[in-house]
């Protein structure tokens, strides 16, 4: 039993890195469009025509907003309602809290699936962008898919947090919204 | 089926999903899959990873990062005491005194962050204790503050609009530039209501300042200058036709950056936060946004926008009665929702009704995100009425009753844009027909 314990503990602690990991990946990808958008003002400031710089701030920001996912669901970010939440008594609300955690997670489930099979058809076809760039498509759409499934990785351990302690862990709207540093 | 029970049918199955507590962005997936599943053949999956992908991977929507980035930078320097400093000189001797540096506070800041919670916290900090160490009423200060702190969601560049901009396939610059006028109307109304107090009544009269000196008025000015300069740098490229949103949006991200390095306030632990902050609240939208874009398309296989939009043109309504309708059903959104997920939440429905009654889509964005910003405001239950309340430790009560005369002075603006639809469309046909 202790080792069983001893390794969920090893597993939950590398999920939580994983996802701040992520984060970091999505903090580059905010980094690389701003990078990628000064090029292309400087570029046709001068007057040169480089390819594929509109297109690359696109994929960086779908890269960005699916690797934070996880990251932002910890911490809290994502909104929802729950004014019937919290009126509930404490009971009904685990039920409730597990009930909406799992649908998500579900839905979740199925978005990073069917989003990884896009990907396989796009590779599997050869898709290649309309755009200047001229890429084969899987590969910005490689990072999105795999920023879903992290997030579906991550709505599934929640839920098994939840399940085992019986208590939210992610940081509530209500901590959040009265820092200093939070923004809604 | 019929459409009317359709949209009652899909409204319940929506309620129920968001009242369970699902995370908005998928409960939206939820209500699309079981409208693709009941009313077509088609593969849902399929039809769900395309659309997402094509709607989180835009060009136009890479300004989002980088505005709300320019904020967090920007709130994390000593820019609310630059602008306190700066304002005071300049307006502490109008009836109404220091008041008017609560409004235009959050002016000027809602124009550089784009997030309401953000203005009025920022702001707040700072001209909440200022105000009552110097005896002004906490009602008044309370009431001007959650008012003007909507303000960010209006006067551009508003992350709010660029999101209605990318749903509705309208041009974001327009956009932006039909938002500034009401933005300042409203502030306008929030200042005539300062000095009428001031003006009209005892205590108002005995609150006056002692007036500045010239001195005093040039080193204010030097405080304000570097974010009058961020600001009209940012948005005058944009109305110019310079920038595009997000060419200009790099611009206040380096501007920032400049601003932040030059007060000292820029350390490796802030520009880390500054950018996780980014990352949360991009990766909040990314998921609202699929989500949409999803219900969206769904919607569009069923055929209930455009059956609605047929049922409404029958009865022959006015694009008035329209709208008064919306802003009805929008208010009470407001009271569960904020205005983004309120507009990702209904825009698959709302947008052929309003195009079908030849409303300019330009003009709807103002409209909605001004119901949005009064949504917030909106007692007793708003988004900003609790932000307040958690600030200056003032029941609910207490804050509803003070931000009860900025919510009708908002109705009031609501009133006059749809009286007056060219307070927001004047800006936007002049700059193009310009350029």
């Amino acid at each position: 039993m202790t080792a069983v314990r001893c390794w969920a503990a090893i597993a939950d602690r590398t999920l939580v890195r994983l996802y701040a990991l992520c984060g970091a990946i999505a903090a580059g990808a905010i980094v690389l469009i701003a990078v990628l958008v000064a090029t292309s003002i400087i570029a046709r400031s001068l007057g040169v025509f480089v390819g594929g710089l509109t297109e690359g701030a696109g994929y960086a920001m779908a890269a960005a907003g699916t690797f934070g996912l996880a990251y932002a669901f910890g911490a809290g970010a994502h909104i929802r309602v729950d004014m019937v939440l919290t009126a509930l008594p404490s009971n009904a609300r685990r039920i409730f809290e597990f009930v909406a955690l799992a649908v998500t997670a579900l839905t979740a489930v199925c978005l990073a699936w069917f989003m990884a099979r896009m990907v396989v058809i796009s590779w599997q076809f050869g898709d290649l962008s309309d755009g200047s760039d001229g890429l084969p498509l899987w590969l910005p759409q490689f990072p999105a898919a795999l920023g879903f499934s992290i997030f579906a990785i991550a709505l599934i351990h929640h839920l098994i947090r939840f399940w085992i302690t019986g208590k939210v862990s992610w940081q509530t709207s209500e901590r959040n919204l009265l820092g200093d540093d939070e923004r809604k | 089926m019929d459409p009317g029970t359709m949209a009652i049918l899909f409204a319940v199955v929506l309620v129920v999903c968001l009242a369970a507590g699902i995370w908005i962005g998928t409960a939206l997936i939820v209500v699309g899959a079981f409208a693709m599943a009941l009313f077509t053949s088609r593969p849902i999956g399929a039809a769900m990873a395309t659309t997402v992908w094509s709607h989180i991977s835009l060009w136009g929507l890479a300004s989002l990062p980088l505005f709300i980035w320019m904020g967090e930078i920007l709130c994390r320097t000593r820019l609310s005491e630059n602008l306190f400093n700066g304002l005071s000189p300049l307006l502490r001797r109008l009836p109404g005194g220091l008041l008017h540096v609560n409004v235009a506070g959050c002016t000027a800041f809602s124009a550089i962050s784009g997030s309401s919670a953000a203005t009025l916290l920022t702001v707040g900090k700072i001209t909440m204790p200022e105000l009552k160490r110097r005896g002004y009423p906490d009602a008044m200060i309370v009431g001007t503050l959650a008012g003007a702190g909507t303000l960010g969601l209006l006067i551009p560049p508003s992350i709010t609009m660029i999101i209605y901009g990318i749903m509705v396939e309208e041009s974001i610059a327009r956009l932006f530039m039909a938002g500034l006028l009401p933005g300042l109307m409203l502030a306008g109304l929030f200042v005539v209501y300062n000095v009428g107090w001031g003006v009209f009544t005892e205590q108002g009269r005995s609150m006056r300042e002692q007036p500045s000196t010239l001195r005093e008025k040039v080193l204010g000015l030097k405080e304000l200058l570097p974010v009058v300069a961020l600001i009209v740098g940012v948005i005058g490229s944009i109305y110019s036709g310079i920038a595009a949103p997000t060419e200009a949006a790099v611009l206040g991200v380096g501007g920032a950056l400049i601003l932040a390095g030059l007060q000292g306030s820029l350390t490796s632990k802030t520009l880390t936060e500054s950018l996780m902050g980014t990352v949360k609240t991009t990766s909040m939208i990314t998921l609202l946004l699929a989500g949409s874009a999803f219900l969206t398309l769904a919607m569009g296989f069923t055929g209930l926008p455009r059956a609605l939009a047929e049922w409404i043109g029958a009865m022959n309504l006015s694009a008035t009665t329209l709208i008064i309708a919306l802003m009805v059903m929008y208010m009470i959104l407001g009271c569960f929702l904020d205005g983004i997920s309120m507009i990702v939440l209904t825009i698959a429905v709302v947008e052929p009704l309003v195009r079908g009654v030849g409303i300019d889509m330009i003009w709807f964005g103002v409209f909605v995100v001004l119901v949005g910003e009064m949504a917030l405001i909106t007692p007793p239950i708003g988004f900003n009425l609790f932000l307040v309340q958690g600030m200056s430790g003032r029941d609910i009560t207490f804050i509803s009753r003070a931000a009860a005369p900025m919510f009708a002075l908002m109705l009031v603006g609501v009133v006059l844009i749809i009286a007056f639809p060219q307070i927001a469309l004047w800006l936007p046909d002049v700059m193009t027909a310009r350029n």
